[in-house]
C-alpha cells in the first residue's frame, strides 16, 4: 500500500477502551473494493487515492497492526482523521458491506487526541466548555443580563411587551439549549413565545467539542452539564437548537456513554417546530419568503440524526418556493465543514476545496437562499459561497420561520 | 492409498482447517465488548435490519452501484460463481458429477464467475485507487478463488480431473483463515450493525429520496 499517511504508533490503552464490537466489525469487514470513493466529498472534489474512505480506513488498520513497531510520524494520523474526514457517514450508507469508516476515523481521532496530536483549538474549545460547566457561577449573572438585552429584540419582533427569554426556570416543560449568539436564541424565543409553551433557556451552549476530538471523557463532561441542569430544573424535555452534532450527541450518543436512557426527552428545535405546524399551533405567511429557497441537510441532523422529513415540513410551511438539492436526505453531500474542521484554520484551503460538491449542488438549484439548521454548516456554506462565487444568503430554519410567522 | 483417496483426505483436512480458522476469527470478533444503546429509538431497528438485507442491497438503492453498474454486475456474477462452486464441491464429494445428465448446467455460472474474477483482478492491478489501498491478500484471495472457479469449470467440462479441482479447493481452504474471505461471515454482522443503527434512528428504510 503506497501511503501518504505514515503510520503512527497507537496508544494501546486508548485502543482497548474504544475497541467495541462495532469498531472491530468495521475494522475486519472492509474488502477494499473502493466503491466508497465517489461517496466522499473529499474524493469528488479531488479524486486522489488518499481521499477514498477505504484508503483512510486501511491506513488506520495498518497503524493498529503495526503498533509500536510503526514509524511514528507526528500529526499524520491526526491529519488523516481530523482534516480528511468529516465523519459524515455518506460512505457508510453507500458501502455494499455497510462498513462504518466514520467510526474508524472517530477512533483514530481518539488515538490522536490521546497522544497529543489533536488540533489545539478543538482541545481549547472543549476545555473551555468543561470549565464553564465546573464554574457556572462565574458567568451566570452576566449571561442573564445578556439575555435581558436580547429580550428587547424578541419584544420588538413579536410586538408583545410581555415576551421574555426565561433563563433556568425550575419546572419549565422545555429546556432549550442554544448555541452562542443571538441568532441561535432570538428566533427560537419568538417561536416559543408564539406557540405559548412553558420553556426556559439553558445557560450552557449546546456544542460539544469533546465529540469532535473523539475524547469520550471530555465529551461526557460537556454533555453532563446539560443533563444535570435539566435534572435540576425538572424539565420534561430538552430541545436542542440548530446544531447538528449537538443534537446527535445528546439524542443518540450520550445515553450510550452513561449506560442508561436520559430521564427526559431530547428533541431538536426542528422536530418541535414541525410538530407545532402539524398541530396548527403556528401560522405562517409564506409570502414573507418569496425567493427560491433550498435546504442543506446537515449530516449530523439527517444521516446521523434521522431528521429527514421534519425540516421539509417546516420549509413547505414557511417558504413559497422550496427546491430540493440533488441528492438530498440520507444521500446528501457533506458541506465540508463538519467534524469540527470549520474551527481549524490551518485546514481552511482543504475545507473549501472539499466544499466543491456542495457548491455545485447549490448552483444546480438556482436558489439564492440556502437554509441550514447547523451553525458549522452555515459558516462553511457562507465561505464556499464566497470561494465559488455563489452569491447566496445562508440562513437558519428558525430565522426563516420567524420571518414568516403570523403574529 | 490411491490418488483419489489421498486428495479426498487432503480436501477434508483443508475444509476442517478452514472451518476452524473461520470459527476462531468469528469468536475473536465477537469477543469484543458490545456497547449497549439505551437511547430511545425514533423508528424500528428491525425494519432497518430487514431493509439492510433486502431492498437496501438492490443496485438502485446505492449510489455506489448506480454509478458503477458493471462493477456491481461483476460482483454478483463472481459471487454466483462461488456459490456454484460450493454446490459443485459438495456434490463432488459423493458422486462423479460428470456422469450426471445436466452437470453442464454448472458451467455457465462457473465460467461467468471466472470471467468476473479475472476482470476484478485486472481492475485490482490497473485501477489507481485499488492499487493504492490494496494489501497483498487483495491479490492473493481473488487469484485463488478465480483459479478454483477455473478448475471447477475444467472439471465439469471434463478437461481436468476431480483431483485437480479438489487440489485448488484445498489450497484455498488452507489459506482462508488468513485471508479476507471471512467477509462472507462478517458481511452479516456489518449489515446488521448498519441496519439496526440507521433503522432505530429513522434513516432506514430509505423513503423518497431526490437524486
Amino acid at each position: 500500500m503506497s501511503s501518504n499517511y505514515p503510520t503512527v504508533a497507537p496508544d494501546n490503552n486508548v485502543v482497548k477502551k474504544q475497541l467495541s464490537r462495532n469498531i472491530a466489525i468495521a475494522l475486519e469487514t472492509c474488502v477494499r473494493c473502493g466503491l466508497c470513493a465517489d461517496s466522499c466529498h473529499y474524493y469528488v472534489a479531488k479524486p486522489l487515492p488518499e481521499n477514498v474512505p477505504a484508503f483512510r480506513g486501511e491506513a488506520f488498520r495498518r497503524s493498529l497492526r503495526a503498533g509500536k513497531k510503526a514509524n511514528v510520524s507526528p500529526n499524520s494520523l491526526a491529519e488523516m482523521a481530523f482534516a480528511s474526514c468529516t465523519l459524515c457517514r455518506r460512505c457508510v450508507v453507500n458501502c455494499p458491506m455497510g462498513v462504518d469508516n466514520a467510526l474508524l476515523m472517530q477512533t483514530a481521532r481518539s488515538l490522536a487526541t490521546a497522544s497529543g496530536q489533536a488540533p489545539e483549538i478543538l482541545v481549547q474549545l472543549a476545555d473551555t466548555a468543561i470549565d464553564r460547566g465546573d464554574n457556572p457561577e462565574l458567568f451566570r449573572e452576566f449571561f442573564i443580563e445578556n439575555m435581558k438585552s436580547l429580550e428587547e429584540e424578541v419584544r420588538q419582533r413579536t410586538g408583545d411587551p410581555g415576551a421574555a427569554i426565561p433563563v433556568e426556570i425550575k419546572g419549565a416543560d422545555i429546556l432549550f439549549v442554544a448555541l452562542s449568539g443571538a441568532h441561535s436564541i432570538v428566533p427560537p424565543a419568538i417561536l416559543f413565545h408564539q406557540a405559548k409553551v412553558n420553556w426556559t433557556l439553558s445557560i450552557f451552549e449546546a456544542s460539544n467539542y469533546g465529540v469532535f476530538l473523539g475524547d469520550m471523557e471530555r465529551a461526557k463532561r460537556i454533555a453532563k452539564r446539560i443533563i444535570d441542569e435539566a435534572k435540576r430544573l425538572e424539565v420534561k424535555e430538552v430541545v436542542i437548537g440548530e446544531c447538528g452534532h449537538a443534537y446527535t450527541t445528546l439524542r443518540w450518543e450520550a445515553p450510550k456513554w452513561f449506560g442508561e436512557p436520559l430521564p427526559f426527552r431530547v428533541r431538536s428545535i426542528i422536530e418541535v417546530m414541525a410538530e407545532w405546524i402539524q398541530e396548527g399551533r403556528l401560522t405562517f405567511d409564506r409570502s414573507a419568503n418569496k425567493e427560491a429557497v433550498t435546504y442543506h441537510d446537515s449530516c449530523n441532523l439527517t444521516r446521523n440524526g434521522g431528521l429527514l422529513e421534519e425540516p421539509r415540513i417546516v420549509l413547505r410551511a414557511v417558504a413559497e418556493d422550496f427546491r430540493e438539492m440533488s441528492p438530498n436526505k440520507e444521500e446528501n453531500y457533506c458541506c465540508g465543514g463538519g467534524g469540527g474542521i470549520v474551527a481549524v484554520s490551518e485546514w481552511d484551503n482543504r475545507r473549501l476545496e472539499a466544499g466543491m460538491p456542495k457548491a455545485n449542488q447549490i448552483k444546480a438549484t438556482g436558489a439564492k437562499i440556502v437554509v441550514a439548521a447547523c451553525d458549522n454548516c452555515r459558516i462553511q456554506l457562507g465561505e464556499i459561497s464566497e470561494h465559488y462565487g455563489l452569491g447566496i444568503t445562508v440562513t437558519g430554519l428558525c430565522e426563516l420561520a420567524a420571518k414568516a410567522l403570523v403574529i | 492409498m490411491n490418488e483419489a483417496r489421498l486428495s479426498l483426505i487432503i480436501l477434508l483436512f483443508s475444509l476442517l482447517f478452514a472451518v476452524i480458522g473461520l470459527a476462531v476469527r468469528i469468536v475473536q470478533l465477537l469477543a469484543h465488548p458490545v456497547v449497549k444503546d439505551p437511547s430511545r429509538p425514533k423508528a424500528s431497528a428491525m425494519k432497518g435490519f430487514f431493509y439492510a438485507f433486502t431492498i437496501g442491497m438492490l443496485p438502485w438503492k446505492k449510489e455506489s452501484a448506480r454509478l458503477h453498474p458493471l462493477v456491481y454486475i461483476r460482483g454478483v456474477l463472481f459471487h454466483i460463481g462461488i456459490l456454484t462452486f460450493i454446490i459443485l464441491l459438495f456434490v463432488s464429494l459423493f458422486i462423479d458429477i460428470r456422469h450426471l445428465s445436466g452437470s453442464m448446467a454448472f458451467s455457465p455460472f462457473l465460467g461467468l464467475g471466472f470471467i468476473a474474477g479475472a476482470a476484478a483482478l485486472v481492475a485490482r492491478f490497473t485501477d489507481r485507487n485499488l492499487r493504492a489501498l490494496s494489501r497483498p491478500d487483495d491479490y492473493i484471495s481473488p487469484v485463488l478463488v478465480t483459479l478454483v472457479l477455473l478448475s471447477g469449470l475444467a472439471f465439469v467440462l471434463n478437461i481436468a480431473s476431480r483431483t485437480v479441482f479438489w487440489g485448488f479447493v484445498s489450497v484455498l481452504c488452507l489459506y482462508l483463515p488468513w485471508s479476507k474471505i471471512p467477509h462472507v461471515a462478517y458481511f452479516f454482522f456489518s449489515r446488521t450493525v448498519f441496519g439496526v443503527l440507521f433503522g432505530r434512528r429513522g434513516v432506514l428504510p430509505v423513503g423518497k429520496t431526490s437524486r
